[in-house]
């Protein structure tokens, strides 16, 4: 009996010690990281196990590819940027990001089901054909399907894992065509269980912008300024403020002297991370310019130019120093 | 010889005994949970995300049911000899291959009786989500999935007839979980492989049935790009399990034939 | 509770009995060639990959991964068939009598099931999981630390399993129990993560999450993603606090098994 008491005790003090082990929590690691998973999902091995993961990353990336092409299975072939440039691409007709272009190679898809002429499995081969989703990839006319029906996906994900900092920005990003408000919040969450990401206060800014602009009369130009105290200039300082921080927050985990043909280049630092940085400042300037001052704006390029010495960033130098009387800086250094 | 009443009685009471010790119901009820856990989530508020909803309940359904048929028909015939109760069932007018029919038709029978369930529940959530149900592709993916149940089903008696009834369900839980990558795993060795080895693949490609022919859910599941399956490749897909049915049947008939009671 | 002629001192013997016992059935109804089978499909997967080559080190990474949950997966699942049949099949042969005759009180029976239960295990993780580690190729950065406390706390978990599966079928029948308990090993993580996110914003959700703390959560052992990721070991603290965790649930399962095991009759 005496045995009994202190099991129950024991028990019902529990959670006091386990709410503290979280040893599965932690930041980084190989599966989250991108480019690596990018690099498994795509070798012959992970699509000779075609569904078969352990990881809800790895599941959510080939859902991805999947809901993307009806169900057809392709090798792998989208990398997380892409995935953000074939919607846009798709359904607005330009990419997602200013300055990227979508690389994505239509010519040379192979799906993971061969054709006939590839296919020794004779009569078999050809029923797997006729079950599964598949069409001739040269016959094929690759269009890619809404994302929207992977939003689940990306509930599940962030779900299971609150640090696939991935899943929050695209699910983010598909989620600014059916609510922007819903994909303010889905975003928020993701800053709040990971505070020090810069991509996230990216994304944020972006949905701000297209939550203002949704805001102002209809064929309003880019740059057109709001109604003052008006919910638009709310949102549109929102996301000034949004890419702002984002701008710090990268610039401070940027490896300082990074570039993409270092010999050893940082594990925790890519060319996408870049691409997202240079953005961010690239947006906080201009934003900055138009919502707040040129004088601001000409502060930010300023402290970002000597931080990170890009030609982009030159450019958007010299031209708040134009609009503030001075002088443009030699294009060479 | 066989005798259809004795056929239909053996495989009632193998029936009535899964139902019976409720292991079914309590399948479905966990696979029940499951999917209801998984459409409780709030997805952004967005209506009409069916197809979420379609793949995990199917493939819930499928892997449970086929969970069910494996054990169900790996321990029919084990238990028969360590309860020894095939003696008083060997005692009346019924031949083996009667006996081992019933068995093999009340699995079956099983099988039908928890998708049926399944169903019912996938049914009642696509109504309650506002989505379709696209019949044809839908009704298609059922039928295969039986025809997948039935070789899974005469596979687990051959199994329990040379091997323990934990190893036939190792080995029958493999075999199934396998069929997924098993038709790709054969494609990509065979370009990396010799011309003996070449070989080998070609007999496993033909000699092994490769369940993922039955796996309809991929169509049924993004139903919108694509239509049913002609009548020419349900027939085909059909003739294609039977054999192996027949086959494994066939086996388990002749290995339960020349075990000594 | 004790048998009469069972002495506390002999506690040890009576358990040893018990365990030889089970070890002996183990090998009677073959069940090594269950192990043998999953060696031989573990094998088979490595080898097939190999041979169609490893190109990068992330997919070296990713089989390494992918074979030491799939080793972790086998052994749980093994164990917790092993002992939920433990103690059915005793009452239904009718030899439970008889082990209950010798010397052997019903506390010690118990002990002796779940601890080479727990064995089995423990010795199926082994032969999966040093397979995997030997066959397989090491192209990243792995702390051998983390390696040691994975394991560790995959035999805690595997200890946790048996005894769990022990109360299970002694609280449903056989078949359902186990298929309840590979729901709560499987899915209980999920199936809390959902609640806490549904309660979030309410005022339940500090009492959501003290009582869904109470689900035995199998992934806080199971450190074989934070491995293959190349994080560094746990501190001792953090260890430490992970095996209590694993020995309070062990306790209070093996605890409430007793008990209930106790009041039934024969």
């Amino acid at each position: 009996m005496r045995r009994a008491v202190i099991a129950i005790i024991v028990f019902l003090a529990l959670p006091a010690l386990s709410s503290r082990l979280q040893p599965n929590q932690y930041k980084g690691g190989r599966s989250r990281d991108q480019q690596e998973r990018f690099e498994r999902n795509s070798s012959a091995v992970a699509q000779m196990l075609g569904e078969f993961r352990i990881s809800m990353g790895d599941i959510l990336f080939l859902k991805t590819e999947r809901y993307l092409h009806n169900g057809m299975a392709f090798k792998a072939h989208l990398n997380q940027k892409q995935l953000l440039n074939v919607y846009d691409h798709d359904h607005n007709g330009h990419g997602a990001g200013d300055e990227h272009h979508d690389e994505h190679d239509h010519e040379n898809l192979q799906t993971i089901i061969p054709t006939r002429a590839h296919d020794f499995r004779g009569f078999i081969g050809e029923l797997e054909r006729q079950v599964k989703p598949w069409q001739d990839p040269s016959e094929h006319h690759h269009e890619h399907t809404d994302g929207s029906e992977l939003l689940p996906w990306y509930r599940v994900m962030t779900l299971a894992d609150p640090h696939n900092v991935r899943a929050y920005i695209i699910g983010g990003y598909w989620l600014k065509n059916h609510s922007i408000d819903e994909g303010i919040r889905f975003i928020s969450e993701g800053i709040r269980e990971n505070p020090d990401v810069f991509e996230l206060r990216l994304s944020l800014g972006r949905l701000y912008m297209n939550k203002a602009q949704s805001l102002m009369p209809p064929n309003s130009p880019f740059g057109a300024l709001p109604e003052p105290n008006s919910e638009a200039e709310r949102c549109f300082l929102k996301a000034q403020e949004a890419f702002e921080i984002a701008a710090e927050m990268g610039l401070k985990v940027r490896p300082a002297g990074w570039s993409q043909e270092a010999e050893n280049p940082s594990e925790d630092w890519s060319i996408f991370r870049e691409e997202d940085l240079l953005e961010a400042m690239g947006k906080a300037i201009q934003t900055g310019r138009i919502y707040r001052s040129k004088e601001h704006a000409l502060e930010l390029a300023e402290r970002y130019y000597p931080l990170l010495p890009d030609p982009l960033m030159l450019r958007y130098l010299n031209q708040m120093r134009q609009l503030n009387g001075l002088d443009a800086l030699p294009e060479t250094p | 010889m066989i005798s259809l009443r004795g056929v239909f009685l053996i495989a009632k009471s193998v029936l009535i005994e899964a139902v019976r010790r409720r292991e079914i119901y309590v399948i479905v009820l966990a696979a029940s949970l499951l999917i209801g856990m998984v459409m409780s989530i709030d997805f952004f508020d967005i209506k009409g995300l069916t197809k979420f909803y379609r793949e995990t309940a199917l493939k819930v359904m499928g892997m449970a049911t086929a969970a069910t048929v494996i054990v169900l028909a790996a321990r029919q015939l084990p238990r028969e000899f360590e309860r020894r109760t095939i003696y008083p069932l060997m005692a009346r007018p019924i031949s083996r291959l009667t006996f081992i029919a019933g068995k093999l038709l009340g699995v079956m029978f099983s099988a039908v009786f928890c998708f049926a369930l399944f169903m019912l529940i996938f049914v009642f959530g696509t109504w309650r989500l506002g989505g379709e149900i696209p019949w044809g592709l839908f009704l298609q993916h059922i039928y295969l999935q039986l025809l997948m149940l039935l070789i899974l089903a005469t596979l687990s008696f051959w199994l329990s007839m040379l091997m323990n009834f934990d190893a036939a369900l190792t080995v029958g839980a493999l075999f199934y979980f396998s069929a997924a990558f098993a038709s790709t795993v054969i494609l990509y060795l065979y370009d990396s492989s010799g011309t003996l080895f070449r070989w080998f693949l070609l007999a496993v490609n033909y000699g092994i049935p490769q369940l993922t022919l039955f796996d309809l859910s991929g169509k049924a599941v993004h139903a919108q790009a694509w239509e049913p399956l002609s009548f020419s490749v349900m027939a085909q897909l059909t003739a294609y399990g039977l054999s192996f049915a027949v086959i494994y049947f066939a086996f388990a008939t002749i290995c339960f034939r020349r075990r000594p009671l | 509770m004790m048998n009469a002629g069972a002495q506390p001192g002999n506690g040890f013997l009576a358990m040893r009995i018990v365990a030889r016992g089970v070890m002996i059935e183990l090998l009677r109804r073959k069940d090594l060639y269950v192990l043998t089978i999953l060696m031989g499909a573990f094998l088979a997967g490595v080898l097939a990959a190999r041979s169609i080559g490893i190109e990068n080190a992330s997919t070296g990474t990713f089989l390494l991964n992918l074979g030491l949950t799939l080793g972790c997966i086998c052994a749980h699942i093994l164990t917790l068939i092993f002992a939920a049949r433990q103690i059915p099949d005793e009452v239904e042969n009718r030899t439970l009598h008889t082990m209950l005759a010798k010397p052997v009180s019903r506390m010690q029976f118990l002990l002796g099931k779940w601890i080479s239960c727990a064995l089995a295990g423990a010795v199926s993780l082994i032969a999966l999981q040093a397979l995997c580690l030997i066959c397989t190729p090491w192209m990243e950065a792995y702390s051998s630390l983390m390696l040691a406390q994975m394991f560790i706390l995959e035999c805690a978990s595997l200890a946790l399993m048996s005894a769990l599966a022990i109360l299970f079928s002694l609280l449903a029948p056989r078949g359902a129990g186990i298929v309840l308990l590979a729901f709560i090993g499987a899915l209980g993580p999920r199936l809390t993560d959902l609640c806490k996110a549904r309660y979030a914003d309410s005022p339940l959700a500090g009492a959501t999450g003290w009582l869904l703390e109470y689900l035995p959560d199998f992934s806080r052992l199971n450190l074989v993603t934070r491995f293959t990721d190349g994080i560094a070991a746990l501190p001792a603290g953090e260890f430490a606090g992970l095996l209590l965790y694993a020995v309070v649930l062990i306790f209070a399962a093996l605890v409430f098994s007793a008990v209930i095991f106790e009041r039934r009759p024969l």
